[in-house]
């Protein structure tokens, strides 16, 4: 197994945290409290036996980790997480990377491809953005000439579909518990570009007044 | 000196298209208007920066932009039935 091992894909797929606390109940970590560096990020756990020489930071499925490499000795590690190439006296460091946002950025790159929105088949999924939050976007390719593009948002602010000045024009559509909102465009936007970012600004005046 | 060059980038026809970048160099007193029209768009065209903050157009871009800034050419759209207002 290489060293570009991925703990957190690992540990999504292996919760180890029960496993431990079920090996090694009731340990008392206050000798790790005065550690700064070793401090919990974004909620960390750590239960470690209390012999064990170099503190251990498991992290919930899902978070962000910002150590840079741990090093686990196998001996302490659960079996499901020794690792086929490691035996009791081995260690294994792991190498937690963190985890950026993706976003393809390039001279010629249009302007959803710059902020992340991808690609699926006839669809583009991202996000608008306005005054700094995210609010989920998803647009379709059709094959209409007339209308070769149908926008939608998912969870408008009620800024926006309430009171704001377009909120006559915001369709709910699909599942209610999508609170997916398809969009009306008066004068239909010739590109995906033009569509996303006058969106924007729309939630951008809506949000500010 | 006194110039900024700038990157306009007019999007393609639909997300298969490759969209196409433009480089220009501008100094003060041309404004987004001037600045399309140089790379062959017509009226129709506005610029929005990065994040999506619009650009007056018929106001000087000098100040507006920052030297190899990217901006993004788009169309006209108008969310609803206030066409007349935007």
């Amino acid at each position: 197994m290489s060293d570009d091992f991925d703990f957190r894909e690992y540990l999504r797929e292996h919760p180890i945290i029960p496993i431990i606390k079920r090996k090694i109940p009731a340990i008392d970590l206050s000798w790790l409290s005065s550690d700064a560096e070793d401090r919990p990020v974004f909620g960390l756990t750590r239960e470690v036996p209390p012999w064990h020489p170099t503190p251990v930071v498991y992290t919930p499925p899902g978070s962000v980790v910002i150590r840079s490499v741990r090093t686990i000795p196998a001996t302490y590690l659960p079996p499901a997480l020794r690792m086929q190439n490691m035996t009791e006296t081995t260690r294994k460091t792991v190498t937690v990377r963190k985890v950026r946002p993706f976003s393809r950025k390039s001279r010629t790159s249009s302007y959803w491809e710059d902020n992340g929105w991808t690609r699926s088949d006839n669809s583009l999924l991202g996000y608008y953005r306005a005054r700094g939050d995210g609010y989920k976007g998803l647009v379709e390719l059709t094959d209409s000439e007339y209308e070769p593009y149908e926008f939608y948002i998912y969870d408008p602010p009620g800024e926006l579909i309430h009171h704001g000045r377009h909120s006559a024009c915001f369709h709910r559509r699909g599942a209610s518990h999508l609170n997916k909102y398809w969009i009306h465009f008066s004068t239909r936007p010739q590109d995906v570009d033009s569509g996303i970012i006058q969106i924007q600004k729309d939630l951008t005046e809506a949000l500010s007044n | 000196m006194n110039i900024k060059n700038l990157t306009i980038v007019v999007p393609g026809a639909d997300p298969n298209a490759p969209s196409t970048a433009n480089d220009i160099t501008i100094q003060p007193g041309v404004t987004g208007r001037q600045a399309v029209t140089q790379i062959g768009l017509n009226e129709k065209y506005f610029l929005a920066k990065s994040d999506s903050t619009p650009i007056a157009m018929d106001q000087d871009l000098f100040p507006q932009v920052s030297d190899h800034e990217k901006c993004f050419a788009t169309t006209e759209a108008t969310v609803g039935k206030h066409a007349q207002a935007a």
